[in-house]
Formats: C-alpha cells, sequence, structure tokens
C-alpha cells in the first residue's frame, strides 16, 4: 500500500512523520539528530530508501548524514566542503568586500535518477556535488562566477537554498540565493548565467532592476512543465513562462506579496501555493490568522485557504524550505511553521489538520510519496 | 460557560439538537498546576513571562 513519508527538519533535531495513503493517523518517529539543527532533510527519488541530512551545530560544525534505509539508521559521512581555488571575496552589508567563508549546507537535493549523487546548497553561496553518497564533495565554481562579487547576505545570511533539476534536460539546472537572484546553467553547472530580468527590488538595491543582487527566497517547478518558474521574492510573487529569461508579476490580489516558500500541485502546474507574510520586519501573516493562498491559474488571481487553520492570534512564520507537495492522487500538501507545527492538507488545500504541533521550531519539510 | 457544535450523526446519537452547553468552573483553569490551558498557541518564541495581579 502506498504512502507518504515528510521529513521534518528542526532548530532542534530531525522528525520523520509517516502514514499510509489515507494520511490520517500519523507515525512522529524522532528527534533525530537531538539539540541539532537540521536545516534539511530530504530523499532520492530513485531509491527513497537513501536520504540525506544536514546537521549543524555551532559548536561543532556541519555533519552530513545518510540513511540506506528510509531513516532507521544513519551514518556521518564527508563534512569537508572547500570552496575551489581562492575563495575570493563578496559584497557585505555594508557594500564592502567579505572573504567567502563556509557555514552550513542549507539545502540537499538528491538528483533525479542516481541516489549516490547529491547537491548541496551552502552558506556562504556555492553549490556542491557528491557522486559517492556524500562522502566527498567538489564545488561548481562556475556559478559563484556569475557575478559573485556583487552577491550579498539576505537577513538569514547568504544562502543557496533552492536547486531544481529540469526532468527533461539533465544539462539544465536552476538555483536561487539569497541575496543573489535566480541562475540557470545549460551545461551540467560548468558555466551560469543570471536569470533575473524582470526582477524589481527598490527596498533592496542601489539598481532596483540589477542583473545580480535580488532577494529571491524560493523557485518551484513543475516537472511536466519545466520552462515554467514560479518565485517567491522578499517582495513579490514572480513567473516565469521561458525558464528564466524574463519574469512577469503575479502577486495579484495577495493580501501581502511577501513570503518565504512557494509550492506546485502535483498534478495541476498552473495551481501554486504561497504563505503571504505582513512584512519583513514582521514575519506572521496579516491579520495573525494563518492563510495558505492558492492560485488555480498559475498566479495573479488567489484564494484564501483557511480551513482548519488557526484564525486568530496566529504570529508565527513558515520558512521558505518548510513547504511541500505529494504526488498522490488527491495531492497532499504539507508545511512547517517557526512555532512547531506541522500542517497536513490531503484535499489539495481544501482543508487543513495539524499532524503535530509542539516541535522545535521547523526549518524545513520534504515529502516523499512511497510506493 | 461552553458551546459546543456537533456534526449530525452525533445529534443523532446523543439525541440533542445542533449546539449543547457545557458548564465550567473557572477555577479549574488555576488550580496551582494541577491542569493546565493554553491561552494563546501561535506566538513568536517566548522569551519571557511576568503576570500582575491586578486590583
Amino acid at each position: 500500500m502506498s504512502g507518504v513519508r515528510v521529513l521534518v527538519g528542526t532548530h532542534k533535531g530531525a522528525f520523520i512523520l509517516t502514514s499510509d495513503a489515507k494520511r490520517t493517523n500519523w507515525d512522529v518517529q524522532g528527534p533525530l539528530f537531538a539539540g541539532w539543527e537540521i536545516y534539511h532533510m530530504n530523499g532520492s527519488p530513485a531509491d527513497p530508501q537513501r536520504l540525506y541530512a544536514s546537521q549543524s551545530n555551532g559548536w561543532f560544525g556541519q555533519v552530513i548524514q545518510r540513511s540506506n534505509d528510509g531513516g532507521q539508521t544513519w551514518e556521518a559521512v564527508g563534512n569537508k566542503f572547500a570552496y575551489e581555488g581562492v575563495p575570493g571575496t563578496h559584497q557585505w552589508y555594508d557594500g564592502s568586500q567579505h572573504p567567502w567563508e563556509f557555514k552550513r549546507v542549507w539545502l540537499l537535493q538528491p538528483s533525479l535518477t542516481d541516489p549516490d549523487t547529491v547537491y548541496a546548497g551552502v552558506e556562504d553561496a556555492a553549490l556542491f556535488r557528491s557522486t559517492d553518497g556524500g562522502q566527498n564533495w567538489q564545488e561548481l565554481p562556475g556559478l559563484r562566477a556569475a557575478k559573485g562579487h556583487l552577491w550579498q547576505p539576505g537577513a538569514g545570511g547568504m544562502c543557496l537554498h533552492t536547486i531544481l533539476f529540469d526532468p527533461g534536460n539533465p544539462q539544465r539546472m536552476f538555483v536561487a540565493i539569497s541575496a543573489a537572484g535566480a541562475f540557470r546553467t545549460d551545461d551540467d553547472g560548468q558555466t551560469w548565467q543570471p536569470i533575473n530580468q524582470g526582477l524589481i527590488s527598490p527596498g533592496e538595491l542601489p539598481d532596483k532592476t540589477a542583473e545580480v543582487g535580488h532577494c529571491v527566497h524560493n523557485l518551484a517547478m513543475h516537472p511536466a512543465r519545466p520552462g515554467v518558474l514560479f518565485m517567491q521574492k522578499h517582495w513579490d510573487v514572480m513567473r516565469s513562462n521561458d525558464a528564466g529569461d524574463s519574469w512577469q508579476e503575479v502577486s495579484g490580489n495577495l493580501p501581502s506579496d511577501f513570503g518565504f516558500p512557494i509550492a506546485v500541485h502535483a498534478h495541476e502546474p498552473d495551481t501554486i501555493y504561497v504563505v503571504p507574510i505582513k512584512s519583513d520586519s514582521e514575519h506572521y501573516p496579516p491579520d495573525g490568522k494563518l492563510r495558505v493562498y492558492r492560485s488555480r491559474s498559475g498566479g495573479n488571481e488567489w484564494e484564501a485557504l483557511t480551513n482548519g487553520l488557526p484564525q486568530k492570534d496566529f504570529y508565527v512564520n513558515v520558512l521558505r524550505s518548510a513547504l511541500a507537495v505529494d504526488t498522490l492522487d488527491s495531492c497532499g500538501i504539507y508545511f512547517g511553521t517557526t512555532g512547531g507545527q506541522v500542517y497536513a492538507s490531503i484535499d489539495s488545500g481544501d482543508s487543513w489538520t495539524p499532524i503535530v504541533r509542539d516541535l522545535p521550531k521547523v526549518l524545513s519539510v520534504e515529502v516523499q510519496t512511497l510506493p | 460557560m461552553i458551546r459546543v457544535m456537533l456534526p449530525q450523526h452525533l445529534r443523532t446519537l446523543a439525541q440533542v439538537s445542533q449546539e449543547v452547553e457545557l458548564p465550567l468552573e473557572g477555577a479549574k483553569t488555576i488550580n496551582s498546576g494541577d491542569s493546565w490551558n493554553p491561552i494563546v498557541r501561535d506566538l513568536p518564541k517566548v522569551l519571557s513571562v511576568e503576570v500582575q495581579s491586578l486590583p
């Protein structure tokens, strides 16, 4: 019988939530790596039993964990993330240049076809790849050659937080960095180009339409239509119909176009989800009401989804990696909050139920649809 | 007093109308820690709590 496995990274450990395809009864496993920050935990599309987790700690640094049995047992693998050549400098908050320094792995994205090949998005922003199951990591330095000296940290650091593969073109990949923007490679990561035309950041950049420097919070794509990208920017929800060559704003009637995550329905490429937040200084939903917004038209027209969600006194946030969808026939949507709740909808967002309410601050949510 | 709305099948089972009212004794939530209720669940990370007993 098919089911789902929800992989939750938190400020103080990891949790694995499992259910059958009905998704009404949940088993909660954890905390794994108790007390450590788990920025991200993710499974291989090619082998669902292969999981990777980014475990970090201010005292002990970075550890990459790997499981070959769906999270029952784990082993530490390679944790050496060395920038290629001379690391160089990037822009600092005050406009001066600052040395590139590795801090942590924000995101682990396993290859679509090979469980031993996995990509890591790190802070300070760079992209690393392992082809031996996480034992050894090599930077793809062509990314930082895309005007890296003009990248700067966002409020959460200078992090590479999004990696998307084009299922129809193994040479093509997209990444997003806060605050540098979105980038695309068409040669398997050798060279990269900024894809930020159409982004406008008047509050963040001296040149509001600069080629790089935009604070992109998250990207999403439907695998059946990889040329269409959706973006939650610092402010503005954006859409590209040409693989990022140009962007148009689709914020429409959202109560706020500030937010962090964005996701696409598993079976409807024009159905997208965001969680608006009041502002960059007030990281909670407008009016204290937790509302996921859904557009069935690829943006511009949005509806508030509230059934089962708190509609008063809600003052926590949903972070950029904490929204995910499963691929069961009735598409499940999942998100975690900085207050430690993980909510699920098994009807494409029409209604919501908390799976678990009192976890540590949720940093990331991924979902595996199991055969 | 709290008011509880019941779905149809529970109304039939309980042989009540749509809404039932249950009495509550206020002291149950302030009983030296014997039982607890959340006042609010979804605030940002709480850094401090103080209480004023008002006249």
